[in-house]
């Protein structure tokens, strides 16, 4: 009797490895997600670029106030924050010596320069719920002195805005 | 195998008796499946933020690359398919996800860095070696949303089948 208990016991045991190795899957699922948003796009809305008109030498210009100046429209995803550069102070280059140029950018959410903020370079500023944002550019140039040779004196300046 | 011996109360003259034939074996058994193998997802392929008019590529040595695991026995074959979207879907609008033909990396080691590359649309042949029971996977894809696709979030699912042969 115990031989032939022990007998079946073997006989099962064996059994189960060669049954099990049948061809046999496995299946699970990942996720796949992405956030699309809006291209950022950046337009002078308005005013040419940023005129100082004729300037005799030993005077001072006179300043132009931001939203007298040059308006800028950042277009993109709504509440983004973006982060702006600019080129800052930059000198005015002529045929004479350089004119120093002090710039004045702000910007705002809404279009209205008078609620503007100034904007030091490397700024994060955040699109409104429109996507929007505005910048009005302005500055003032530094005295001319009495010997600053006549001319035409020009610089480019730069805004550049990024998710 | 252990034994496992049972004695009936009694006297001692009758328990001498009958402990010879009373006595009971059984065998105590475990079994290890051949095939213990599991299929592990690790991460899901989170693209990101993509602007409209770009294109955006995950390689799968990027870090929101997904991934998986296999752990099997050694010196296994398994094959791995990809059921892969040709869109991912937001509400009302489609986005198109291409897989490029490298893709897809495996190895047995957990870095994808010099992982062996493969085309996640036809599958991939792979084989535990040198001890080791584990393969990684990790999977990248391309999406290019043009300047007029419709913002949002948009999501897909990637099925895993591992065949065991």
């Amino acid at each position: 009797m115990r031989t032939t208990l022990v007998a079946l016991f073997i006989a099962a045991a064996l059994a189960v490895p060669s049954a099990s190795r049948a061809q046999n899957t496995a299946s699970e699922n990942l996720t796949v997600s992405v956030n699309v948003i809006r291209a950022l796009t950046l337009t002078k809305v308005s005013g040419s670029d940023l005129d100082f008109g004729i300037n005799a030498a030993g005077t001072t210009p006179t300043a132009i106030a931001p939203g007298s100046g040059v308006q800028f429209e950042a277009d993109g995803q709504a509440n983004t924050q973006l982060l702006v550069t600019h080129s800052g102070d930059v000198d005015l280059t002529g045929p004479g010596d350089a004119i120093a140029f002090t710039a004045n950018i702000v910007g705002n959410s809404a279009d209205d320069a008078g609620s503007a903020s100034v904007l030091p370079d490397a700024t994060n500023v955040t699109l409104s719920a429109g996507g929007r944002f505005y910048f009005w550019l302005g500055g003032s140039l530094a005295a001319l002195p009495a010997s600053q040779a006549p001319g035409t004196y020009s610089a480019n300046w730069t805004l550049t805005v990024a998710y | 195998m252990g034994v496992m011996q049972l004695t009936t109360p009694g006297s001692a003259k009758a328990r001498a008796a009958r402990t010879a034939w009373q006595s009971i074996s059984l065998l105590l058994c475990m079994t290890i499946p051949a095939t213990a193998q599991t299929l592990q997802p690790l991460q899901d392929l989170a693209i990101g933020d993509v602007i409209t008019g770009t294109v955006r590529v995950v390689q799968p040595t990027d870090p929101s690359a997904a991934s998986f695991s296999i752990f099997t026995l050694p010196n296994r074959d398994i094959h791995v398919q990809l059921s892969l979207p040709a869109g991912l879907q937001a509400a009302g609008s489609i986005l198109t996800i291409t897989f490029d033909p490298d893709s897809g990396a495996w190895s047995t080691t957990e870095t994808a860095v010099g992982a062996t590359r493969f085309d996640p649309a036809s599958g991939v042949w792979v084989r535990t070696a040198g001890g080791k029971r584990t393969i990684y996977f990790w999977l990248g894809a391309r999406v290019a949303p043009p300047l007029m696709q419709q913002t949002g979030e948009y999501g897909g699912v990637v099925t895993i089948t591992a065949t065991f042969p």
